[in-house]
């Protein structure tokens, strides 16, 4: 009799084998405790370390439904320890794969195996295809490793392609909607079958009114809503808004610019650098002002050459942790429900100082905020987790009703085989009740920025504290550490027209890179 | 019986002979047939030669290459600006139209001076010789002597990209000048347009 039962694991443990490989480990093991141990060292200053690790993940991935995210967070890591190249190439891929899902059929052998699997397994088994926020900051860091690479025209490109995304955002995200919508309806569809062969129906449906009742999904709904901003609408993201207008400028093109400035201003009206960005270039094409900013004074050096343009990605990014929680039903005593919920940290520092000879004397300037990162996620968190979590809900549901049916028919068989059902569809539920919480981890909390002249004798220094005190820089070149100080002093070259100052805030300090164009 | 394992081993080998018969082996195409992919999102070899020879054509039509003394015109290969949201190589471009201008005799390229610097810095190079010891100072080439370019030739590739349902297309607008160095003036321009759609299956691997 034993032996009777043995015989079916072999052709499970197949199937759960062939599920696991071909959608990525994150249906097992979420993603975000996959990566834990690499994050940890990326925010330790270990940036070599931490690409080389997500690179052998993203090798290993290849072919998976996971191969995205981790090549957004090779490409990020490869950008800040001064590896270029070799972050282009890794972006490369991931623009490959975000056009190749883009471009598949609408009904493809793929997308059907995929779903097929997620039915059986969890969200997990659908292939990462990019959030909103991810497909438009992947150009953007591709725009920074042209820069890397002192290709100010390829950077151009990547910023219309960025441009290109974010025009392209609202139709991505309507059709995700679309989707959630549609799976939600074949769910219930089939729960409602499912709930037919069943004694007791109750509990076989569960809306998000539903499931906001439970603690966590509110505490996960209201946090979301606390760290989002409300001057950011839908799909927008400030730091898209102000590095196109960064290439407008450099293109010469101020009327442009403006459209971006005005999109900007809408949702960081209280950024001095912002404020200072509209009334230059409104005073520039003769466009008004408004009457909150008469008396910002605009820039007196341009915006196209001769300039330095900062930027500071501060901070720890928003993140995904899988949280799970149980509700007990008529028909089954127990069924547990995993999906993620948002992880926001606060950066550490402040701002970078930047000082400089001007006229004689020292000046300095500080960067300043124009995108919260972390309010960006949880925009786009917010607005999804209703159609997300009920997804989840219901497709729990269908794996569970089904267990009980396949229980209740062996129950009819005999107790041995009652046993061995129980046993079965337990380990089933417990194996594969993973949370989607895959995401681009390495982005930042928040993106600081700052423009100045390039200074007479070319040289700055730079710093930056948080309340403990001055932190530590490291300037980076070439994926190299070259120096490191609690006060940097770095000299442009005499040739330099244009100079990007990329900084990358983790709590061990700040590292510099300095890329000049001329 | 036998009859379902034939079946089963014809469907089985169809299947197998459709998948694995998609590829074809690499060989060499005539670039002057219309063998080329197309692709929606880039400029392919096919509309590079479409807007070479339509400018080339336009331009030698219009007679701005003929001077009035002996000289040759000199042209200067300036920028074509790329706004497009590919990396394209502008070459492509400029490069059949100054050979196609060199081939028509109404006109020379210089290669001294170009709109990202001198394309060739031997000019320039050759010139600071004069200060060498090694070399004899008469057989250096002397300052002074190079011939400054007429008019310059640049211009500007945009793009727009447009969806709708499963279809998608790309708009290129390829605009060139020819301007004129002694009055600014644009004494040429012409435009080209590339349009080119497909439309995503709607069933598929």
């Amino acid at each position: 009799m034993f032996l009777r039962y043995m015989k079916i694991f072999p052709p499970l443990a197949l199937l759960v084998g062939v599920i696991i490989f071909s959608s990525g480990c994150s249906t097992v093991i979420d993603a975000h405790q996959q990566k834990s141990s690499t994050t940890n060292e990326f925010y330790d200053n270990k940036f070599d370390a931490a690409a080389r690790s997500f690179g052998s993940k993203a090798d290993s991935r290849s072919g998976t439904g996971d191969e995205l995210m981790w090549l957004l967070e090779q490409g990020t890591a490869e950008f800040d320890a001064g590896h270029s190249k070799q972050s282009l190439k890794a972006f490369d891929r991931a623009v490959y794969l975000v056009n190749e899902y883009d471009s598949r059929a609408t009904v493809n052998v793929r997308k059907i195996g995929a779903e097929a699997g997620s039915v059986v397994t969890n969200m997990n088994a659908l292939p990462y295809s990019g959030s909103i926020l991810d497909r438009q900051m992947l150009y953007a860091y591709r725009a920074f490793d042209y820069l890397g690479m002192e290709d100010l025209s390829g950077a151009l490109v990547e910023i219309r392609r960025m441009r290109q995304a974010h025009k392209d955002s609202k139709k991505v995200y309507e059709e995700k909607l679309d989707k959630a919508r549609s799976d939600i309806e074949t769910a219930r569809r089939q729960n409602s079958k499912d709930a037919a062969k069943l004694q007791n129906q109750q509990g076989t449906d569960l809306t998000f009114e539903e499931l906001l009742e439970n603690a966590k999904v509110k505490s996960a709904y209201q946090s979301a809503s606390t760290n989002s901003n409300k001057l950011y609408a839908k799909l927008t993201n400030p730091f898209i808004a102000y590095l196109s207008a960064v290439g407008y400028f450099l293109e010469g093109n101020w009327g442009e610019a403006m459209v971006d400035l005005r999109e900007l201003y809408r949702m960081e009206p209280d950024s001095p650098l912002v404020q200072r960005n509209y009334v230059t270039t409104a005073t520039a094409i003769g466009g008004s002002v408004p009457m909150k900013l008469t008396e910002v004074r605009p820039y007196r050096f341009p915006l196209d050459r001769k300039v330095i343009y900062v930027i500071f990605m501060n901070g720890r990014g928003p993140s995904y942790k899988q949280v799970k929680f149980s509700l007990v039903l008529p028909w089954v005593s127990y069924i547990g429900f995993a999906f993620p919920s948002g992880i926001y940290s606060k950066p550490r520092w402040d701002n970078l100082q930047l000082q400089f000879k001007q006229h004689g004397g020292m000046n300095g300037v500080k960067t300043t905020r124009i995108a919260d990162v972390n309010a960006v996620f949880a925009q786009e968190y917010h607005e999804n987790l209703p159609y997300m979590i009920t997804r989840i809900a219901v497709s729990t549901l269908t794996k569970a009703l089904a267990n009980a049916v396949a229980v209740e028919a062996a129950r009819r068989k005999g107790v041995g085989y009652e046993i061995a059902a129980y046993f079965a569809t337990g380990f089933y539920a417990y194996l594969f009740n993973t949370a989607d919480t895959r995401c681009w981890e390495m982005l930042p909390a928040e993106v600081q920025a700052a423009q100045l002249a390039i200074p007479e004798d070319r040289g700055l220094s730079l710093s930056s504290s948080d309340f403990r005190g001055v932190g530590k820089l490291f300037l980076r070149k070439n994926g190299k550490v070259i120096k490191s100080a609690k006060r940097l002093n770095i000299k442009l070259k005499n040739d330099t027209n244009v100079a990007f100052i990329f900084a990358r805030g983790v709590p061990a300090g700040v590292n510099i890179q300095v890329f000049e164009i001329k | 019986m036998k009859l379902r394992l034939l079946l089963t081993a014809v469907t089985v080998g169809a299947a197998a002979f459709v998948l694995s018969g998609c590829g074809t082996e690499a060989h060499r195409i005539d670039t002057s047939s219309n063998q080329g992919l197309t692709t929606v999102d880039d400029i392919n070899f096919k509309d590079w030669q479409i807007a070479g020879e339509k400018c080339v054509k336009t331009m030698l039509d219009s007679g701005v290459l003929k001077r009035k003394d002996d000289r040759k015109t000199v042209i200067m290969i300036s920028t074509v600006k790329n706004s497009t949201n590919e990396h394209v190589n502008t070459r492509l471009l400029t490069d059949r139209i100054r050979l196609a201008i060199l081939r028509s005799g109404q006109a020379v390229t210089t290669t001294a001076v170009s709109g990202s610097g001198p394309e060739d810095n031997a000019s320039r190079q050759v010139r600071e010789l004069s200060n060498d010891k090694m070399f004899n100072k008469s057989t250096v080439v002397k300052q002074g002597t190079a011939i400054a370019p007429d008019v310059s030739l640049a211009g500007e590739i945009v793009q727009q990209k447009t969806k709708s349902g499963r279809s998608y297309e790309s708009y290129f607008f390829i605009h060139m000048t020819l301007t004129d160095l002694k009055t600014g003036l644009a004494v040429w321009e012409d435009n080209v347009e590339i349009a080119k759609q497909a439309k995503k299956p709607w069933f598929g691997w």
